[in-house]
């Protein structure tokens, strides 16, 4: 007598089709959240804040200045010494009315910022934006 | 007698799907790995005091709120015109009150040793209590 066998086989592929679509899910999420980072921006350690404004997208008319916890001075993301900063926004405001975004390292001395702020209103310049970590979320 | 005059050779339009796949996760990867995970930046509007000119000409009748940040050694001494303040909490407050009788323009002084975080939480608290002219003022304080 012939034994009869078990011969359900089990289907082992895996689901190729479901497996792309939560791929593609998740490369278009990631694509979407993704904040493509300003050149100029660089990494600086913001003081909080709670009531500030999203800033408005960084038009031509705008300049952003930033200053690390060294108290180095970038112009953009080009650096630069207190004594060239006046020259330069000098330069810059001669054509359009600049607006000036500080970004500033929160630890720093009000000192180094006050010269920077000196050199902006020397320069005629009466649009001042200060860059802040918001926390108003937490 | 059957004409044998068909095309047999048909095109296999299959998708290369491991390539496919292949390329998709390293997209993913890719993605993720540019991911920045940046803070959240907010901008404060502040000011800048030209000399001779005023903060706004509708309201030069009245006195400006000085607020002056000194250093100490647990952080910063708050002065908001002659009274002090050791806590921003209680600026607050007091901030409330003065704007609740006018919008006045509000001066920051600051002495030079100050952390800038200081700053610009007296200018966060201004905002809040919705002054429309603060000022950070670039006039040296002495000890």
């Amino acid at each position: 007598m012939k034994l009869l066998k078990n011969k359900r086989t089990y289907n082992n592929k895996i689901n190729i089709a479901s497996l792309i679509d939560v791929v593609f899910l998740l490369i278009i999420f990631f694509m979407t959240v993704s904040q493509i980072t300003a050149t100029e921006q660089l990494p600086i350690n913001l003081p909080n804040a709670q009531n500030g404004n999203t800033p408005s997208q960084t038009n031509s008319e705008s300049i952003i200045i930033n200053i690390n916890s060294s108290g180095n001075i970038y112009l953009g993301s080009t650096s630069t010494e207190i004594t060239e900063l006046k020259n330069d926004l000098q330069k810059l405001n001669n054509t359009t009315n600049l607006s000036v975004i500080i970004r500033c390292d929160r630890d720093l001395e009000w000192s180094k910022v006050r010269e920077v702020i000196k050199i902006c209103r020397g320069c005629n310049i009466t649009s001042l934006k200060v860059r802040v970590r918001d926390i108003s979320g937490e | 007698m059957k004409l044998n005059n068909r095309h047999k050779n048909r095109d296999v339009a299959e998708l290369n799907l491991p390539a496919m796949v292949d390329v998709i996760l390293l997209l993913l990867i890719f993605f993720m790995c540019t991911r920045s995970f940046n803070d959240p930046e907010k901008s404060i509007k502040s000011q800048l005091l030209q000399k001779g000119v005023t903060l706004s000409n509708e309201i030069d009748d009245i006195e400006p709120i000085e607020i002056t940040l000194r250093k100490t050694h647990s952080g910063v001494m708050l002065d908001c015109d002659g009274k002090k303040y050791s806590s921003f909490k209680s600026l607050s407050s007091t901030l409330r009150k003065l704007r609740n009788i006018v919008d006045a323009k509000v001066i920051i002084k600051s002495e030079s040793q100050v952390p800038f975080r200081y700053v610009v939480e007296t200018l966060d608290r201004c905002k809040a209590a919705e002054f429309s002219n603060v000022g950070l003022s670039t006039v040296e304080l002495s000890r």
